[in-house]
């Protein structure tokens, strides 16, 4: 097991006016090399959460299992856990700050320790294995490059460090179609090799698709979790907590109403038409 | 034929680089917006939407060609007050636009600097706030309040002017779910009961769909200008300039490539849903 969290909460600002639970007695386990969806609404303690999971908020009560650490106590080894656990914010473009891309991309790796070639391939790697080219990009101000290019170039920085689990919040934000598509084959392609992967976002259609596993937190505490066609069939529960559901989701919930019945699971366009075809008896049964 | 609010005629826009040669952000667009209506425009990364929404109100002047605000000419700067107290701008980023510590205060700061009367602003300020439905939260910090509240404060901050054409520069980009349908809809409300014209740019499809009309951009030209009914029948095209279709047209488009056509293009799930039940 990768990370295991155990009752825990976390108030902020305790015994002040502004007191407010930001996370309530939570408890989850994430599994070597899976793909886990965190969605909830704003204020639903989704960036508290993870923030949790690589140490840089300390919970106000219960435990949290790192990769073995004990993440509360007192001389946990944060080096390793933040080795073994990347974290990539929102907009983490705005973060960027060398002069070139590839020192950039360096920054992590090198504080921990790695120097020369070991350092030079490694960065390599990442700026390669996030779809860029090294030899155009590695000399180049990373302000000179599109949004799109920026935002990876920072996932490279992340991934540069070469953890076995990787938390994204919302990597997709403020992207065009095209660029949210790339990413998001990117983070699969991470997966795919091996990478755990907790990814906060607000694209139902996209997560359905892409992740094992979907939790649902609200009001600090996880409300929901299962596969994506177990947690979307609950349209109506989600939209009472703020949230969206996938389009396919809602086709089938009006289509229900209508005495046609389409699986919970499907969550593509393809998928759907198919079945459509298939249940209105026309359509090539190729 | 309602009146023509908005027209930019032939306009060209390029930037400086440093190393080669001007890039040509803009390209020989011109279009008409009338009075009233709502207006989209999609394109990916690059494609001159922003550029376009900083020339409307002469945050940019064009190199070639020329945009009139209500009929006034963007390159005359004796008009450029005039021109963008009734051509509102609102951006992306809530937390770039708000000035103020408290909420009120920001709505009135465009006023103020406008000279108004006192008396003039409490009421105009109270209005506005009650038109996005922010009233309650007059005396509220800015940086308490979410992101979709944050973005309708800063559309009253506008519309405290009395705008005639409010532009969205993916206003809704960094909004959840929720936040998005808050500002839409508060936009929608304005568009319908206060006879405000709108241009939206969008990377949501499902937005786009919305509107009564909708301009796709692509390498600093417009490819193509008609209702969304008509825009998402091209899926194709679409797809060929990095731009998707709402689900709800894809899948109608999935059928029919499997031999079930439907009797229209729906535009959302609903419509779909129906066309659906009415093959039955």
């Amino acid at each position: 097991m990768s990370i295991e969290v155990k009752n825990m909460s976390h108030i902020y600002m305790p015994g002040t006016p502004f007191e407010s639970a930001a996370l309530v007695d939570v408890n989850l386990q994430l599994h070597e090399g899976e793909f886990v969806g965190l969605i909830g609404h704003t204020g639903s303690g989704k960036s508290t959460l993870v923030q949790h999971l690589n140490g840089l908020l300390k919970p106000t009560s219960g435990t949290l299992f790192v990769y073995d650490v004990e993440l509360t106590k007192k001389d946990a080894d944060m080096k390793f856990v933040r080795s073994r656990v990347g974290l990539v914010f929102q907009y983490p473009e705005h973060q960027l700050f060398e002069e070139t891309v590839e020192a950039d991309v360096a920054f992590g790796p090198k504080n921990m320790g790695l120097g020369g070639e070991e350092l030079t391939a490694c960065v390599k790697e990442a700026i390669q294995r996030v779809g860029l080219d090294y030899e155009a990009v590695r000399n180049r101000s990373p302000f000179e490059l599109s949004g799109g290019q920026r935002r990876r170039v920072a996932i490279a920085g992340v991934i540069a460090m070469n953890p076995k689990f990787l938390i994204l919040d919302e990597p997709t934000a403020g992207l065009d179609p095209q660029g949210r598509d790339e990413l998001l084959e990117l983070v699969q392609d991470l997966n795919k090799s091996g990478t755990g992967i907790l990814m906060i976002t607000h694209s139902m259609d996209d997560i359905a698709r892409v992740a094992d596993r979907i939790l649902v937190i609200d009001k600090g505490r996880i409300v929901m979790d299962g596969t994506p066609g177990e947690v979307f069939s609950h349209v109506e529960e989600l939209e009472a907590i703020g949230l969206d559901v996938p389009e396919t989701s809602r086709l089938r919930m009006l289509l229900e109403k209508e005495g046609i019945e389409l699986p919970s699971d499907i969550f593509t366009a393809e998928e759907a038409a198919s079945y459509l075809c298939k249940l209105m008896g026309g359509g090539s049964h190729a | 034929m309602a009146e023509i609010v908005l027209s930019v005629e032939d306009v060209s826009y390029s930037y400086a680089s440093m190393d080669e040669e001007d890039v040509k952000a803009l390209k020989n667009v011109s279009f008409d917006v009338e009075r009233g209506s709502f207006v989209a425009i999609i394109g990916h990364n690059g494609s001159g939407k922003s550029t376009l929404a900083k020339l409307l109100n002469g945050l940019f002047l064009p190199k070639e060609g020329r945009v009139l605000v209500l009929g006034m000419d963007t390159q005359d700067e004796d008009l450029t007050w005039q021109i963008r107290q009734n051509a509102g701008l609102v951006f992306q980023n809530p937390d770039n636009q708000l000035v103020t510590t408290i909420v009120e205060e920001d709505v009135a700061f465009g006023l103020e600097n406008l000279g108004i009367l006192p008396a003039d602003i409490r009421v105009r300020v109270d209005e506005a706030l009650e038109a996005v439905g922010m009233e309650a939260f007059a005396m509220a910090a800015p940086h308490m309040l979410s992101g979709g509240q944050k973005q309708r404060i800063a559309i009253a901050g506008i519309l405290a002017m009395q705008p005639q054409i409010l532009i969205f520069d993916e206003s809704t980009a960094m909004l959840d779910p929720m936040g998005r349908r808050e500002v839409l809809s508060a936009v929608r409300k304005l568009q319908q009961t206060k006879d405000l014209t709108v241009l939206w740019i969008t990377h949501f499809m499902d937005e786009a769909a919305q509107a009564d009309r909708v301009i796709v951009m692509d390498g600093g030209r417009i490819v193509m200008d008609d209702t969304p009914q008509q825009i998402f029948r091209r899926a194709d095209e679409l797809e060929q300039i990095a731009l998707d279709v709402p689900m709800s047209v894809k899948i109608a488009r999935e059928m029919q490539k499997n031999g079930v056509e439907l009797d229209c293009v729906p535009i959302g799930m609903q419509a779909l849903a129906e066309a659906v039940c009415r093959l039955k």
